[in-house]
């Protein structure tokens, strides 16, 4: 059976006091998330962002490049974030072109302890990159 | 709990390696369901490692955010709200002891001269420098704060209002012999004036903290650089 699929959109969330921006380029391949993630239905809240990534991945062969810039999160969303991140480590697995970059502010050196655990477990080329507070 | 679980699993893999079982509908969905348990497990502990992680983060922010909102950023010492919560948890611990309690108020003399003379910036810096000697002459279970502008409140757990006394003018020598401008400024000269008080279980403690002023104040009419205790309530 053939289903049309209308083409793929440009995913944009934007931030709240206690949820990130959440930027998904079809064009890119750049999926960006940034903020805080405290959301009060985690499940809810990264149902969208999960879903365009299982479509993106199996509707096209672009590279994918995965920015995440979160301090600050609690258990569900660290529940999605690994979930997402699993899903890549297939995707990468299976030969596309993947890559993560961790990015926290250096006045904040537990954030890169927490950028490591996410790393570990995964095969998948994963930068943790520092970004300097002057800028 | 997790042995009973490892020995559960091993009891499965014996049975879906057991050739005796060999065509069995159920061998598959089982494979596949012990697939699914083993992931699932690895997705729990990491995701448990992961919150440790953050949980461990937040504390320390927490302890931070707690050093700082005790501290006053220009001299690091006790800023008014620890003060505060310190006095009124030295005041029931003397309660229950009986032991007595002395306060100090100590003003820089004329400070507003320093800064008109030299700018905020030398001023602050002076501040820090005369926190510095406080903090320096003092026990380590004593307690020294700025309690505002150029005013500091010492709290002297254990000491009487004579005790007290001994060390305002302890203080009050050691600020005017140091050189609050450092090398660079060596010429500016600060003296301090100082009120006492002893602290009475039977007031609130903002009662001794308004003895110590009046103290102050009469420190300060009777000509400055001196210290003076209240007399008791």
């Amino acid at each position: 059976m053939n289903v049309e699929l209308d083409p793929m959109q440009d995913l944009a969330i934007s931030p709240t006091g206690t949820t990130p921006a959440i930027h998904f380029s079809a064009r890119t391949g750049v999926l960006e998330i940034r903020g805080e993630s405290y959301p009060e239905n985690a499940f809810a809240f990264f149902e969208p962002p999960i879903t365009w990534l299982r479509r993106f991945m199996s509707e096209t062969d672009t590279a994918i490049r995965f920015d995440v810039e979160v301090a600050y999160m609690n258990t569900s969303s660290i529940r999605a974030m690994v979930d997402m991140l699993d899903l890549l480590e297939q995707a990468h697995l299976f030969g596309r072109d993947v890559a993560v970059r961790w990015l926290y502010d250096e006045e904040n050196e537990r954030a890169l302890d927490m950028g490591e655990e996410f790393k570990e477990d995964l095969t998948l080329p994963f930068e943790i990159v520092t970004l300097s507070s002057q800028e | 709990m997790r042995r009973e679980e490892d020995e559960f699993i091993a009891r499965l893999r014996s049975i879906l390696s057991d050739p005796a079982n060999v065509g069995d509908p159920l061998m598959i969905p089982l494979t596949e369901l012990l697939d699914r348990h083993l992931r699932q497990r690895r997705l729990l502990e990491r995701i448990m490692r992961i919150s440790d992680r953050a949980q461990a983060q937040l504390r320390d922010v927490n302890l931070t955010l707690q050093a700082a909102s005790l501290t006053d950023p220009l001299t690091g010492l006790a800023n008014r709200r620890h003060l505060v919560e310190r006095f009124r948890r030295e005041a029931i611990r003397a309660q229950r002891t009986g032991g007595p309690m002395a306060v100090l108020i100590a003003d820089v003399d004329r400070f507003k001269a320093v800064n008109d003379t030299w700018g905020h910036e030398t001023g602050d810096a002076v501040l820090a420098a005369i926190a510095d000697v406080l903090q320096s002459r003092l026990r380590d279970y004593d307690l020294c704060g700025r309690w505002g502008g150029e005013e500091f409140l010492i709290l002297l757990p254990e000491t009487t209002v004579e005790g007290g006394l001994v060390v305002a003018e302890k203080l009050r020598a050691a600020v005017a012999d140091c050189q609050p401008g450092g090398l660079m400024r060596p010429e500016i000269q600060v003296s301090l004036s100082v009120g006492v008080a002893g602290y009475d279980p039977a007031e609130p403690i903002e009662v001794s903290i308004s003895r110590a002023d009046g103290a102050l104040y009469e420190a300060k009419t009777a000509g400055r650089n001196r210290c003076v205790a209240a007399v008791a309530a």
